[in-house]
Order: C-alpha cells, then sequence, then structure tokens
C-alpha cells in the first residue's frame, strides 16, 4: 500500500499488468460508438491507456471506418471477440498476434450469439494452450472463484469477472461475489462487462479492484465524451477512496462534533 | 492463362492471377493494417509478394473493427 500524502501521490499508482505499466486503470472498449469523431474524443478524455478492439472479415463493400484512426498511440489489447470455442479463440489470438504485432490478448469466449456469458469451458480451455504460446491473457471469465483461481494459476495476467452482462448496463448481478473474489484472488483483477454508471466503476475500485474495462457504457451514452470523463473520474475516486481506507463500517452513531451545546 | 477458383471471406471467386499481390492489390484495405489466412494457416506479411495461390484455397482477409 502506498502512503498518500496528497492528491499528487497518485500519480505514482501505477497499475502493473505483465510486462506493461499504465497509469490509468480505466481500460476502454472501441465499439459502438455513433461516429470515429466521437470515439476519438471518449477515447482521450477516458484517459485510458489500453483500448480493445476486435478482429472482422475486411469486406471492402462495407466502407467500415478504420478503428485504429481514433485509437492513435494508445496500447491495443486485441479481443478473441465473437468465439465460441477454444479452437476459434487460439485462431483468433494468432491472427491478432501478427496483425497488431503484439502478444496482448483479451481472451473472450462466449457461450452463443444470443447469450454473452463466459463459456467456462472452453475459456479455460484457450487459456491452458494459450499460457503456453507466449500471451499475456486478458481474461474474461466469470465469478467462480475456482476458475478465476485457475486462470490466475495458468499465469493470465488478468482475471476479468463480469459484472453483469455484456452491453446491459445493469452493474452487478452479484457484488458480494465480485468482492469474495478480490479476497481469494491475488492477480490483478478487473471487472469487465455491464457497467452502467461511473458510481459502479467506484463501488468495485474501492473494494480493491485493480482497473475496470467499459465499452458500452460510453459509446452508447447520450453524450459519450463526457461519460467517458466521468468513468475516469469514478475510477479515480473509487481507487484513492481505496488506498485512503475507509472508515470501519458500524451500527451505532458517532459523533464528529461536541455532543452538547457551551459545556 | 487459365483460371484458378478459390474462396475469399467465404464467396467462391475466379481468379486470373495465381499471385497473391494480385489479389490483395484488389480487395485488400489501403488505409490499415490486414492479415492473411490461406486454408487456415496465417501468411506473415514478408511472404505476400511471392506467394502463390492454388485452386480451392480458402483465403480470408482480416483487419481490426471496434470490440470491447
Amino acid at each position: 500500500m502506498i502512503e498518500l500524502k496528497s492528491s499528487q501521490q497518485s500519480a505514482e499508482d501505477n497499475l502493473a499488468i505483465g510486462s506493461e505499466t499504465f497509469s490509468s486503470r480505466l481500460i476502454v472498449g472501441t465499439g459502438k460508438y455513433p461516429s470515429e469523431a466521437t470515439a476519438k474524443k471518449a477515447i482521450e478524455l477516458s484517459g485510458a491507456e489500453l483500448v480493445t478492439l476486435a478482429l472482422k472479415r475486411f469486406n471492402k463493400e462495407e466502407k467500415a471506418e478504420n478503428i485504429l484512426r481514433p485509437i492513435g498511440t494508445k496500447k491495443l489489447l486485441p479481443n478473441t471477440a465473437g468465439v465460441l470455442t477454444a479452437k476459434e479463440a487460439i485462431r483468433s489470438a494468432h491472427i491478432s498476434k501478427e496483425l497488431f504485432q503484439t502478444n496482448l490478448l483479451k481472451l473472450e469466449i462466449i457461450t452463443s450469439a444470443q447469450n454473452l456469458d463466459p463459456n467456462m469451458e472452453e475459456t479455460l480451455k484457450a487459456a491452458r494452450k494459450l499460457s503456453k504460446d507466449d500471451f499475456e491473457i486478458y481474461v474474461y471469465c466469470d465469478r467462480d472463484i475456482k476458475n478465476c483461481k485457475e486462470l490466475e494459476d495458468l499465469g493470465c495476467v488478468a482475471i476479468m469477472p463480469l459484472g453483469s452482462s455484456i452491453g446491459s448496463g445493469r452493474g452487478f448481478d452479484n457484488l458480494s461475489e465480485l468482492e469474495k473474489l478480490r479476497s481469494e484472488i491475488s492477480q490483478i483483477l478487473i471487472v469487465d462487462a455491464g457497467l452502467g454508471v461511473p458510481s459502479e466503476a467506484s463501488k468495485v475500485m474501492e473494494m480493491g479492484y485493480d482497473a475496470v474495462l467499459v465499452n458500452s457504457a460510453i459509446a452508447k451514452a447520450k453524450n459519450p465524451i463526457t461519460m467517458a470523463e466521468s468513468f475516469r473520474k469514478g475510477v479515480e475516486a473509487g481507487r484513492l477512496a481505496y488506498l485512503a481506507g475507509r472508515i470501519a463500517v458500524s451500527n451505532k452513531s458517532s459523533p464528529s462534533s461536541p455532543t452538547s451545546f457551551l459545556k | 492463362m487459365s483460371k484458378i477458383k478459390i474462396t475469399l471471406n467465404g464467396e467462391s471467386k475466379e481468379l486470373n492471377s495465381k499471385e497473391l499481390k494480385d489479389l490483395l492489390a484488389e480487395h485488400a484495405p489501403k488505409d490499415r493494417p490486414f492479415a492473411i489466412e490461406i486454408n487456415g494457416i496465417i501468411v506473415p506479411s514478408s511472404n505476400f509478394n511471392n506467394f502463390k495461390l492454388e485452386h480451392n484455397d480458402r483465403i480470408e482477409i482480416i483487419a481490426a473493427v471496434g470490440g470491447g
């Protein structure tokens, strides 16, 4: 735990994940933005230094925007998004490595096209293989302690349980499970998916989570640029509160002023 | 020159040239990096210029998109 002397001290509170070090604890996605210009400004104002992106067949007829333009010089975290099996995830991982010249990887294997919750059997299978192939794996997973511990033991550099379903904006399906995980897992823990508002990001940061990953809550907000800034502040506030240490919770009142007048 | 039949991103195509670079000149993005997979094997970009396609090759051109 670092000693805080002033808010200036927080500048030294870096986040080391695998071989990388970041000063921001907010990771943002790049999907669903209404325009390239909005994405660019939102990503900038989020303060994020690590951004996720995905792979797709390139079809020149679709005239898709070049997502790398708004990302600029941020560090890339390619996501295996859209895959349903370990085999597909491994294929996606190797294509990403060739395409982006990075060994950082977000391993995400969903259950079906309709149910985007993680398929843990396939995720564990892929992690067992990819952890031997020089990837730094950030793994999207459920909140099951046994699964998360196995992913930690396999050497995944970040364990990323979902808050709630991807893109739902529901926040937390089970906050106490997330809290329990923090006490059981010593590896980097990041809440990925389902957050809707910055107070939820603050909440998990106060609990000692190392970072949060947000996409839809920013990109689909009425004003994505302002929401990006609000998430940055929410993450910072939560982290500072964690470092500062909250007071003990009590059922009794405890005066912060004199309890009698002029005596 | 005989034509060759391939599958590009899941769609059948007939090509006049066996050169991968000719296919890429027409179908690959000009403004962003991309990766090529042929029959499930990644072709390093250093091999693009001298790679010869064969009948029934399954070719994928893959690029980055937004994602979470």
